[in-house]
């Protein structure tokens, strides 16, 4: 080997350790989970999540914020929304930061019909009257370039008021779902895609692989921060025909991944069996529960497992917590 | 008291509303000119009698949106996006009488097909049908086939092979119970809830052209739906169907539709959905019939 030969090995080898170095930070950046308890809706908890909102440095202050429930489908008793009442708190919460806007928006994958989702009474009966609700399926569409690279897209549609919006507040329900196991606030992302272009369903995303596109999802265009509605959720053959289940808990956070993960354990599930949680974990931090940290309470407290189809069972080991 | 010609006409003045001044309408108050709303309005502006000339500017801009192989797409800027859309056009260049577009347009329709699956037991359904996908190289919905179906009939092209496998598609997407939703009717051995919405858009394609009794289930579901439907977009269509199927229910169907339709204004004036309503309360019938 001679000089030069040498000192080129030894520039790769520290790049290979610097990215190394780089990397190993990342997925061993500590992540924050809040975890509080919440009985029933009728708690007003806005003041806690503008808190929690405020201590993970989000500066709503003049912000354009949109809020993206999970609310796909009206049929009473079945729990397959976020809360009305809860969306209103977290708008709230928002205002309270000094949000300059508040809407909230969603692109049901399966429901074309928007009376039964966006436009629903129920939901804008107790919303405050400043907030608008956008039905994101229909409207004009931004392009943007897809940062993941687990599917062939090339970029991703997304309804303009999205690509706007300054912060973007993704309020999944803690469901169970027949394809992926579970769907938080990841699998949410799917709601962020306009219709006109993706269909109903959105069976693009489905050809490309759903959990390879919700990966890419999560990498171009991750919220802001999460809530996820845990008080009442759905077990069973979710995401629409499953039963409730009482959690009483809202598990929030910026970290999509440590929120979902967590939420999945509470729910009985190991987050390494479920397909886009175990490709994110290498772009993403907040999968190992030993770097995630809950300042509030912990979710050993509220783990109770979800029953589910039998093709998930075995995903449903070393869900909970020793 | 006004008569149901004068309540159309007082209705579609807030339709004209929307109209930007490239002769295009937009989804929404703040939005750009889109094709979808701008093919229904000149659908809901042939259906009561606006003189064809007043929606010359709209249909030139729909016009000017159809690309090179006869498709048409959500937005000029991504023409390979939303290609959808090419069924209503189509369906708006024939009722306009603007045969070379339609023509066009039909004959990307004939060659846009759907892929077919083997689903093995989770769902069940004939994978291997072929119809009209939402977007290239996707499976088939029952939206864009009833959408497609009536297109080709309204051209002439109802005995097509296409257009037969489609209907074929359809009535195998039909839930158990009776109607359809976006076109999955069972998960895992579980029926899935049926939509009142594709219920009426897949009768309204198939109505005419297969055994009465096949559909008999769905009618009398959008038949009892009707009555508690807050839905203006869904009982738009339950109408158009209930009239194209002659069904006794039609009138007291469009009285519905007259109030629920207030609803949409403010935050809810979804074009689409109003002007879908003046097609349904539209004196002369243009979709699926």
């Amino acid at each position: 080997m001679n000089r030069r030969q040498f000192l080129k090995l030894c520039l790769t080898a520290a790049g290979v350790a610097g990215a190394g170095t780089l990397i190993g930070r990342f997925w061993h950046r500590r992540c924050r989970v809040w975890i509080h308890s919440m009985d029933d809706y009728r708690r007003d908890i806005s003041r806690d999540v503008a808190q929690v909102m405020e201590l993970e440095g989000l500066f709503l202050k003049g912000k354009k914020v949109l809020i993206k429930p999970n609310f796909v489908e009206c049929h009473p008793g079945r729990p397959i929304n976020t809360d009305p009442s809860l969306i209103a708190q977290v708008a709230d919460a928002c205002f309270r930061l000094g949000a300059a806007s508040v809407t909230v928006g969603e692109a049901p994958g399966h429901r074309r019909d928007p009376w039964y989702s966006i436009y629903h009474s129920s939901l804008r009966a107790v919303l405050p009257t400043q907030v608008r609700c956008i039905d994101l399926n229909h409207g004009d569409i931004v392009k943007i370039p897809n940062r993941g690279w687990y599917t062939k897209l090339k970029n991703f549609y997304v309804a303009a008021p999205l690509a706007e919006a300054d912060l973007v507040i993704s309020m999944p329900k803690m469901k169970t779902h027949h394809t992926m196991g579970v769907t938080l606030s990841m699998k949410n992302l799917f709601g962020n895609l306009p219709g006109i272009v993706y269909g109903w369903p959105k069976n693009i995303l489905h050809i490309q692989g759903i959990d390879r596109s919700i990966v890419d999802l999560a990498l171009t265009m991750p919220p802001n921060f999460v809530v996820v509605d845990g008080i009442i959720g759905m077990e069973g053959d979710g995401p629409i025909m499953g039963t409730s289940k009482k959690m009483g808990v809202l598990v929030m956070g910026k970290d999509p991944l440590a929120v979902d993960s967590t939420a999945a354990r509470m729910m009985g599930f190991d987050p390494g069996c479920i397909p886009y949680m175990s490709r994110a974990v290498i772009h993403l931090p907040g999968m190992l529960d030993e770097m995630n940290d809950y300042p509030a309470e912990h979710p050993r407290k509220f783990a109770s497992q979800f029953q589910c189809l039998e093709a998930f069972r075995p995903w449903q080991r070393n869900g909970f917590w020793g | 008291m006004l008569n149901r010609e004068n309540i159309w006409k007082k209705k579609w003045l807030a339709l004209t509303g929307m109209r930007l001044p490239d002769g295009g309408y937009p989804y929404y108050i703040d939005a750009k000119s889109a094709v979808e709303p701008t093919a229904h309005a000149v659908l809901a502006a042939l259906a009561g009698g606006v003189p064809a000339e007043e929606m010359a500017g709209s249909i030139q801009w729909l016009i000017e949106r159809q690309n090179a192989d006869g498709s048409v797409s959500c937005a000029i800027e991504y023409p390979d996006q939303g290609i959808w859309l090419t069924a209503i056009y189509a369906l708006v260049m024939l009722k306009s009488g603007n045969q070379a577009q339609a023509s066009a347009a039909i004959g990307f329709l004939i060659d846009f097909r759907s892929i077919t699956l083997n689903f093995k037991g989770v769902n069940d359904l004939d994978g291997s049908l072929v119809g009209w996908p939402w977007a290239k190289g996707c499976f088939s919905w029952v939206e864009p086939t009833a959408w497609s179906l009536l297109a080709l009939s309204a051209s002439g092209k109802g005995n097509d092979p296409r257009a037969i496998e489609g209907r074929r598609l359809l009535l195998d997407r039909q839930i158990s119970g009776g109607g359809w939703n976006y076109g999955n009717k069972n998960v895992y051995g579980h029926d899935l809830l049926p939509f009142s919405d594709t219920t009426a858009l897949a009768i309204l394609a198939l109505h005419g052209n297969v055994p009465l009794d096949s559909i008999g289930l769905a009618i009398k579901y959008i038949e009892r739906d009707f009555l508690t439907q807050e839905s203006p977009y869904a009982l738009a269509l339950m109408c158009l169907a209930l009239r194209a199927c002659k069904s006794a229910c039609t009138d007291t169907a469009l009285n519905r539709l007259e109030t629920v339709m207030d609803v949409i204004q403010g935050e809810r004036f979804n074009s689409v959905h109003y002007s879908l309503a003046l097609q349904a309360l539209g004196t002369r019938g243009v979709v699926g019939e």
